[in-house]
């Protein structure tokens, strides 16, 4: 089965991108300076948006209301005032027709039909009919001239009746049609009648009568249509004292049932405004009352009618508030960047150091607060990288002293053991081996001291170790052989001075010292890649795996021979100069022998490495 | 960006909103089909037709017609109007037989609503009608009232309207039925025209009756005319609603009158149109009828219906 490719750094962050802002929405991690600057500034215009846009509006909703009661009510005014006026016309025809010409004439010498006609003819505009009538129904003049219609029961017509009962008053009707005159072309006319009664003088004697003035019920309705031009929603009616409707603009569907009109109940209101509800519809009625008449003008405006103009207002402040959102939303991410960005630029300067980076570029900018923290930590990275030199400078001199302290244990054990064979040797007369003990050991010195060098070239050090052996194998009166098998292109490379010395004194005291002859100690060089394997074997007694394993790690133990420097000298000194994957390796079996293996980087001698090596850095 | 896609969601409904606001205003235009559309007949009838056109948001046509001789001349000014734009039709059929093609014809392409008169069969078209059966029944009825609570003895004539139209078929059949209850003899049925000035007459004379029924509008009008002319004594009872007959009933002519609610009828019609061009759904509206007699037509109510208000 084939497995996923691994992922690379770049996938690995942004797979985690999604679970961090997971982790944000769950409050688990803190959002970003410029999500948050943004989603409060926006909160904040949201909530002062919408409060300013509701206040707006319930200002604006009261105010065409109270325009729409206003306007209605002026309207109402204005039509109270028509009216009123042209009522005030039909009185004055009715009150000229009875002081100035029946209160004058005795009908039993003089007819009315001349005035009549005269006043007819002045307003016929108006006016249907205008005529009068005696006490018994007998028709005494008219205007225009007409023929009596026949059998028509003058007297119990309603006009009729209501003058006749409150005698001192003007009687206006509701609507009816006019039932008096024939006309031979069929038409007919709805009137409203103003009937009062007359004295009547016939011969001197006076008698009772009925002036009847038939207005023109389409002069009410033209009075009228100019107001209601929208009846649908807004509309004035009119209705007598007892709620019987006079004009309304529906008033053919009202008459055909089709249409009701809620004028019982408006009867009950006083003047002025009032809301109702009828048949589901909130509406704003205004009342007037007209006067003389005691007739009730009626304004009627359907909440809803307004309501629709402020529904478009309403879209309209939507589609405003929306737009100014989507304008802050757009200022409120230019400012949270604005604000935001020096801080992210300074944070990413300590993310930065936080990977390791001691040189960062610390952004300095912005505002004068975050312009003095940049300042500031500039100071302070710039004083923390100091300090850290300064440890580095102490550590160096102290790894120095450490590397010097250890170099130092070589030489007095050598020096004594030496010394000691060479002691031997001019005891026993042994000048020559002396002379040339003597030799290797001046010759041993001079490399060991290299001018106070610590890396030498690996031909330098296999020649210390050439010098050492050739003393020991006089020491040893040559009970063990030496062989060499050295890669020449090594030769010329790196190495810690005084590292192989302490292998061969390991190889001799625990390995061939005592085995008569036979024991022989190799030494190799060679590389490998870019590495160089510096190898000291014996096939002395060995060791056991459990005592290997602790010949690197247990640095404080005592050794039973030797300088007493011992493996794990070396393993550091090597590991202190070229690293923690560079130093020695051991393999031994018991009764096989032993093989230790300098493991150190093939790195050519010159003066740049070896510099560089002396002054502590483990890499060229 | 969640909110700023809210925003621009939002900004988009309102508007939307906004246009279809504009769009509510949106009116149809509906054109108007019925026998002699000049005569006096139809005044409330239009009144009401306007009142509804005003309500409804419907632009109004009645077009100019004479009395239609078949049915293929209303036809022709029917599909003319729809030629024309009409996006529905209100039509009186001149003949309610033989119509099923162009009824089916008419509401394939356009909206339907009848008026008057139905169609056979009698079912799936929007109509305002007035209850023609009853008519005959209340003029049979009328008569009764006045003859003392019985026609019994009584001879009958009828001119029975123009019997191509289901209406007037109604109408002599619900007299019919409520005549031979009432134990009076109908002597002669009668189906006049324009043209046939001096028919009734000399019926009248072949056959003299006690009382002269006429089922249609135009019919009562030609009675009253040629019963003037001849002063016969024949108690006249017809149905109605032209400013002539009421003058005659006024003048005492006519004896009774039943009167349908044109106003009513026109106002209904228009509904019902609305109704279907809104929501594609038909409907049948039943229109009421007074019954009237010189002394009771300046009744509050009855005045109502005689005489529209013309504004």
């Amino acid at each position: 089965m084939a497995s996923p490719p691994p992922a690379t750094e770049s996938e690995k962050g942004t797979r985690h991108e999604p679970f961090a802002r997971l982790l944000q929405k769950k409050g688990i991690l803190p959002l970003g300076i410029q999500i948050t600057i943004s989603i409060s500034f926006t909160v904040v215009s949201i909530c002062i948006l919408a409060v300013l846009g509701i206040i707006l509006f319930n200002q604006f909703s009261s105010r065409v209301e109270a325009i729409s009661v206003e306007s209605a009510s002026q309207l109402l005014d204005q039509t109270a005032i028509n009216l009123e006026e042209y009522l005030r016309n039909m009185r004055r025809i009715s009150n000229a027709m009875y002081y100035s010409v029946i209160k004058d004439t005795d009908l039993e010498t003089d007819t009315l039909d001349e005035e009549m006609n005269l006043l007819y003819e002045e307003n016929k505009d108006n006016l249907i009919s205008i005529a009068c009538y005696t006490v018994d129904g007998e028709l005494v003049a008219a205007a225009p001239v007409a023929t009596e219609k026949q059998g028509v029961d003058i007297v119990n017509q309603e006009w009729f009746t209501s003058a006749m009962s409150q005698m001192e008053n003007m009687h206006f009707s509701v609507p009816h049609v006019q039932n008096l005159f024939d006309d031979t072309s069929y038409r007919y006319y709805w009137v409203i009648s103003l009937s009062h009664t007359v004295e009547l003088t016939f011969g001197g004697s006076t008698k009772l009568g009925v002036l009847l003035v038939d207005m023109n019920y389409s002069s009410i309705q033209q009075l009228f249509s100019k107001t209601n031009t929208d009846s649908s929603s807004k509309y004035i009616y009119l209705m007598d004292n007892n709620g019987e409707i006079i004009y309304h603009p529906r008033q053919n569907l009202i008459y055909a049932g089709l249409y009701s009109e809620n004028n019982q109940e408006a009867l009950t209101y006083d003047d002025g405004s009032v809301e109702e509800t009828f048949q589901g519809k909130k509406r704003l009625v205004t009342v007037k009352t007209v006067s003389y008449t005691g007739w009730k003008l009626v304004s009627v405006v359907t909440i809803s009618s307004y309501e629709l103009g402020l529904l478009e207002t309403r879209y309209f402040a939507i589609i405003l508030i929306m737009l100014s959102l989507l304008a802050i939303i757009a200022l409120n991410q230019l400012v949270s960047v604005q604000i935001s960005r020096p801080l992210v630029r300074l944070n990413e300067s300590v993310r930065e150091l936080e990977q390791g980076n001691l040189n960062p570029d610390i952004y300095v900018g912005g505002s004068m607060e975050i312009e003095h923290l940049g300042r500031t930590l500039r100071s302070t990275v710039e004083q923390l990288r100091q300090l850290m030199q300064d440890i580095l400078v102490e550590q160096e001199e102290k790894r120095k002293n450490e590397l010097d302290a250890l170099q130092s244990q070589i030489n007095p054990h050598f020096l004594y053991n030496t010394l000691d064979s060479i002691v031997w040797m001019i005891e026993g007369e042994r000048y020559k081996d002396a002379i040339f003990m003597i030799t290797e050991l001046a010759s041993l010195f001079r490399i060991s001291l290299s001018k106070g060098k610590n890396i030498i070239q690996l031909e330098e050090e296999l020649n210390h170790a050439r010098n050492y052996m050739n003393i020991q194998q006089v020491r040893y009166k040559n009970t063990f052989r030496v062989e060499y098998d050295i890669d020449p292109e090594v030769l010329s490379c790196c190495i810690v001075k005084l590292v192989i010395q302490p292998l061969l004194e390991n190889a001799i005291y625990y390995g061939v010292e005592g085995m008569d002859g036979d024991g022989i100690i190799r030494v190799t060089a060679r590389r490998s890649g870019e590495d160089i394997y510096v190898e000291v074997s014996d096939n002395g007694i060995g060791m056991p795996p459990e005592m290997v394993s602790k010949l690197l790690t247990e640095g404080d133990r005592t050794p039973k021979h030797g300088s007493g420097v011992g493996l794990v000298n070396v393993h550091k000194r090597i590991q202190l100069r070229f690293g923690q994957n560079y130093g020695l390796e051991i393999e031994s079996h018991s009764d096989e022998g032993t093989i230790v293996r300098i493991h150190i980087p093939c790195l050519p001698y010159t003066e740049e490495t070896r510099d560089h090596l002396e002054s502590g850095k483990r890499q060229v | 960006m969640g909110l700023c896609l809210a925003a621009v969601a939002v900004i988009i409904f309102a508007t939307y909103q906004l246009v279809n606001m504009g769009r509510q205003d949106v009116s149809y235009e509906v054109s108007v089909v019925v026998n002699n559309s000049s005569s006096d007949r139809w005044i409330a009838f239009k009144e009401g037709l306007e009142q509804g056109a005003e309500d409804y948001s419907i632009r109004l046509n009645v077009v100019t017609t004479s009395s239609f001789d078949n049915l293929e001349d209303q036809q022709a000014v029917i599909e003319r109007e729809i030629v024309n734009g009409a996006e529905g039709v209100i039509v009186q059929l001149c003949a309610s037989s033989g119509t099923e093609g162009l009824l089916q014809e008419l509401t394939a392409s356009t909206a339907l609503v009848l008026v008057e008169t139905d169609a056979e069969p009698t079912e799936t078209y929007a109509a305002a009608l007035p209850d023609n059966a009853g008519m005959g029944e209340a003029l049979v009825q009328a008569a009764a009232e006045d003859a003392g609570g019985s026609l019994s003895g009584k001879t009958i004539g009828i001119l029975t309207g123009n019997q191509a139209q289901l209406a007037m078929q109604q109408r002599l059949e619900g007299f019919t039925q409520a005549a031979e209850a009432s134990g009076c003899q109908i002597l002669w049925t009668l189906e006049t025209g324009e043209s046939d000035d001096g028919q009734l007459t000399e019926q009248l004379n072949e056959q003299p009756v006690d009382i002269l029924i006429a089922l249609e509008n135009d019919e009562t009008e030609q009675a009253v005319d040629e019963l003037l002319a001849i002063q016969a004594n024949v108690l006249l009872y017809g149905v109605g609603c032209s400013e002539k007959n009421v003058y005659y009933l006024d003048k005492g002519i006519i004896t009774g009158l039943i009167v349908p609610n044109e106003f009513n009828m026109g106002y209904q019609s228009v509904a019902l149109m609305a109704q279907y061009l809104q929501s594609r759904k038909t409907g049948q509206t039943e229109i009421s009828h007074i019954t009237v007699n010189k002394e009771t037509m300046y009744d509050t109510e009855n005045q109502k219906v005689l005489f529209p208000i013309v504004q």
